[in-house]
């Protein structure tokens, strides 16, 4: 390695380094790495160990989540062992689906009904002054 | 060494880079085309006596990067099943570095667009990571932990499929 040193840093240089180093790196953690870089290492991870990464702390509590790869690991997720193949993975798969929908539904259906209201009382009130000037 | 790369004629040139605290590094033109950055450089007729200036990249990682790309330059073609063992085995011992040289490695690889020392430091971080406690990745990775016990719980129920399979549920958070 030091073969490849052919001269040294000049004194000068040497103050200005030292603020440079301390501005770049002030204690480098995982986590100051650019994001490309932690997304490139959670994709190098089986989908349940980038995963658990969300227990690390409130910072990687969501960066597993943003991970450009998508791994669908039915037989991590679903607590199944290799043997088990399809027939114990798809009910519980279906069960998954089941409950998103729900929750979703649950969700979505309050919101349609409010904006359906929303564009009722829009419609009335747009065409109300139109009546009543006819009328007049 | 550079001589046994398919760049013929000027191989043997040396190619001169400047760390951003001013140390100064030669290699071969063959071991620098392996950086997508310096290659683009030369290509444009950048490099002179007074050296490529590469602002981001400090000294340490840099003499760790010239080392790297002057092996792999060297052993770039027609590897025999033992050349490309021993590189192997050079890799894994390059790799042996404490984690502030390995974040160091991985921006400085990733700025150069050294392909093969990107992937490699990636994967080396990702191994550290691999079939470890949450526990132990914060003191490898220096990790504060800022959960309260109840948000720690909930992380795990709501992970639940990811920490249930290295670990017995009673020891999950």
């Amino acid at each position: 390695m030091g073969n490849n040193i052919i001269c040294q840093r000049k004194p000068q240089d040497h103050i200005h380094v030292k603020q440079i180093d301390e501005n770049a790196r002030p204690g480098a953690r995982l986590e100051d790495l650019p994001q490309d870089l932690v997304y490139k290492i959670l994709s190098k991870l089986p989908p349940n160990e980038a995963a658990k990464t969300s227990g690390l702390s409130s910072k990687w509590r969501c960066i597993w989540s943003k991970c450009p790869r998508l791994c669908f690991d039915g037989l991590a997720m679903f607590k199944c062992e290799s043997g088990d193949g399809l027939a114990m993975v798809l009910p519980r798969l279906m069960v998954l689906f089941k409950n998103t929908m729900e929750k979703w539904l649950k969700n979505f259906i309050p919101d349609l009904i409010l904006t359906a209201y929303q564009l009722i009382i829009l419609i009335i009130g747009l065409s109300f002054p139109c009546h009543l000037r006819r009328r007049i | 060494m550079a001589a046994a790369t398919d760049d013929a004629g000027d191989s043997n040139e040396m190619i001169r880079v400047v760390s951003s605290d001013g140390e100064h590094f030669e290699m071969p033109e063959a071991a620098a085309n392996l950086s997508l950055v310096l290659r683009h450089m030369i290509e444009d007729d950048c490099a002179d006596a007074a050296g490529i200036p590469l602002a981001v990249v400090a000294a340490k990682p840099l003499a760790k990067i010239v080392d790297y790309c002057t092996k792999h330059a060297a052993k770039s073609s027609g590897l025999t099943i033992e050349e490309a063992e021993e590189l192997k085995r050079f890799d894994a011992e390059f790799i042996e570095v404490d984690t502030d040289m390995l974040y160091d490695l991985l921006v400085a690889a990733d700025f150069m667009g050294v392909e093969g020392l990107s992937k490699l430091a990636v994967q080396r971080t990702a191994d550290l990571i691999k079939g470890k406690t949450p526990e132990q990745n914060r003191e490898t990775f220096g990790i504060v932990n800022d959960f309260t016990p109840e948000e720690e719980e909930e992380i795990c129920k709501e992970n639940e499929w990811a920490f249930q399979i290295t670990k017995p549920p009673s020891r999950l958070c």
